[in-house]
């Protein structure tokens, strides 16, 4: 699944979040989304999820033409969309009163997965993130990383096609940000096309992966090897 | 998840408003169910006078066997007549001792000489007594008297009918009363729910996903209320019933069956999910845009 970006531009009355912005995500690339806070990362974000429409530009995500320059996806096909994207956020945004296989299990839910298959689904992703043996706890009973996996594990579990992560290490310790990142490291692997915004420049340094810069809103580089 | 347990979720949440949407829908069918009950008697009432005897002609006595029997049978070939009842002498005197028989004096004083034979004339609705009255008013010489009691008619009518207008004013007032309710509590926890409801959007949920459970929270309100208001008004109603049937001798105030009670459970429940529904839709509207 690949992201393309042409000439957008958005900004919040007379603040400017992205200024002609243009970059192209390959299927299956692992790419750092780097920059201070307030550089318009997260905007980059929530315009691929269609909850931002740009001012200007054209945004493209694998088929979906998210924004054309005058109109913005919407009705089934945001749905749809939003459907193939995992997202991870560094505040979680997990269900309280739900425990982590509900939490998981959420995502499959409005997936209409069949019945069936879902016990399996959600314990493949926990598997993967190496909560299996929590699935009866509830978010407040787990520690910071754990959290940050479950978060991972329900955007694991509906096999999404670009996984989104926003700070994802923000409220991590170095050893459980290591942990994470390794996970993206494999899941990247298995062809999921994963986008990391961080401004973690150890992990960023030692990963050796694409980087994009984001300063006020302009991409001032985008290297291949990048470092932050 | 079932839409059916994600409303029980929905409800078991914030059990606190759940519980006080219930007891504001509870006590709103009470009173509902009150008046449906007090109008439906009524309306029973009504029906049982409205058929009796409301015209009685007082003979006089040169009035021949032969003129009397005519005249029944002119009127009992009258459409708009129910019943026909000639009353003679000696009947006149047996229930004027029944109503009498405490005071010997009063009865010793009357024979069945002095009483007048009389016909009783009911008919199909209050409309065709007038007609039927003014008819007789015809052939006034041949009868001593002709009472009819337009006036008791009317102003029962006319009782009835402010009866109706203000249950159903009552009714209107409750179902506003509830409706307001419900808005306001749906509305309170699609607010406190509005972080679930952003993962719920980011996830891909679509409008049915997130804005069902919410309107079947609604109706599940009217519904459970309604029943619980028809239940314990039911329970009273025939708790009293003795009394009741007491009170109102041969009217027949109690239902036949039990049908009507369960119309009357079915209308309520339909009513109740009506207005949790319409609540729950505006609560979404206001709260939940897109």
């Amino acid at each position: 699944m690949k992201i393309v970006f042409k000439g957008v531009s958005k900004s919040f009355g007379s603040v400017v979040a992205l200024e002609d912005v243009s970059f192209k995500i390959d299927k299956g690339e692992f790419v750092f989304l780097t920059g201070a806070s307030g550089m318009g990362k997260t905007t980059v974000f929530k315009i691929i999820t269609g909850q931002l429409a740009p001012n200007e530009g054209t945004v493209q995500v694998d088929n979906w033409l998210v924004f054309d320059g005058q109109k913005r996806l919407g009705g089934k096909e945001l749905l749809t969309l939003r459907r193939k994207v995992g997202l991870i956020y560094q505040d979680f945004q997990l269900i309280e009163e739900y425990t982590v296989q509900e939490n998981v299990g959420l995502a499959l839910d409005i997936l209409c997965v069949n019945g069936k298959d879902c016990p399996r689904q959600i314990d493949k992703a926990l598997k993967k993130v190496g909560l299996a043996d929590r699935k009866k706890a509830f978010p407040r009973q787990l520690s910071g990383g754990e959290l940050q996996c479950l978060s991972l594990a329900r955007a694991l579990s509906i096999k999404p096609l670009i996984l989104l992560a926003d700070e994802p290490t923000g409220n991590l310790d170095p050893e459980s940000s290591w942990q994470l990142i390794h996970l993206l490291d494999k899941i990247n692997k298995e062809g999921t096309t994963v986008v990391m915004a961080t401004h973690n420049f150890d992990i960023v340094n030692s990963f050796q992966k694409r980087v994009i810069k984001l300063v006020k809103g302009k991409v001032i580089s985008d290297k291949k090897k990048g470092k932050y | 998840m079932k839409l059916r347990s994600k409303v029980w979720y929905h409800l078991r949440r914030n059990p606190h408003q759940s519980l006080a949407a219930v007891a504001v829908m509870f006590s709103n069918f009470l009173l509902i169910t009150a008046v449906v009950f007090t109008l439906f008697g009524l309306g029973s009432v009504l029906g049982f006078l409205e058929t009796r005897p409301e015209v009685t002609v007082f003979i006089k006595d040169e009035m021949k066997q032969e003129q009397i029997d005519s005249l029944i049978n002119n009127l009992k070939g009258k459409k708009e007549v129910k019943e026909v009842r000639f009353v003679s002498k000696e009947q006149a005197l047996e229930i004027y001792k029944q109503d009498f028989g405490d005071n010997p004096l009063l009865l010793e004083m009357v024979t069945a000489e002095v009483l007048p034979a009389s016909i009783e004339i009911s008919a199909e609705s209050p409309e065709a007594l007038k007609q039927i009255a003014s008819q007789l008013s015809s052939q006034a010489d041949l009868f001593e008297e002709i009472v009819f009691q337009q006036e008791v008619v009317d102003s029962l009518l006319k009782w009835t009918q402010t009866s109706k207008k203000v249950g159903l004013g009552l009714i209107v007032f409750l179902a506003s009363v509830s409706l307001i309710v419900i808005w306001v509590i749906v509305g309170m926890k699609i607010t406190l729910r509005k972080k679930e409801i952003a993962v719920l959007n980011l996830l891909g949920a679509g409008g049915g996903y997130i804005r069902g459970p919410f309107l079947l929270e609604g109706m599940f309100y009217g519904v459970v209320g309604a029943i619980l208001g028809w239940g314990i008004i039911t329970v009273v109603a025939f708790a009293l019933k003795p009394r009741l049937l007491t009170f109102f001798q041969q009217i027949p105030f109690w239902p036949t069956s039990l049908l009507p009670f369960g119309l009357i459970l079915l209308g309520e429940m339909f009513f109740g999910a009506v207005i949790g529904l319409l609540a729950s839709i505006m609560a979404v509207r206001k709260h939940l845009r897109r």
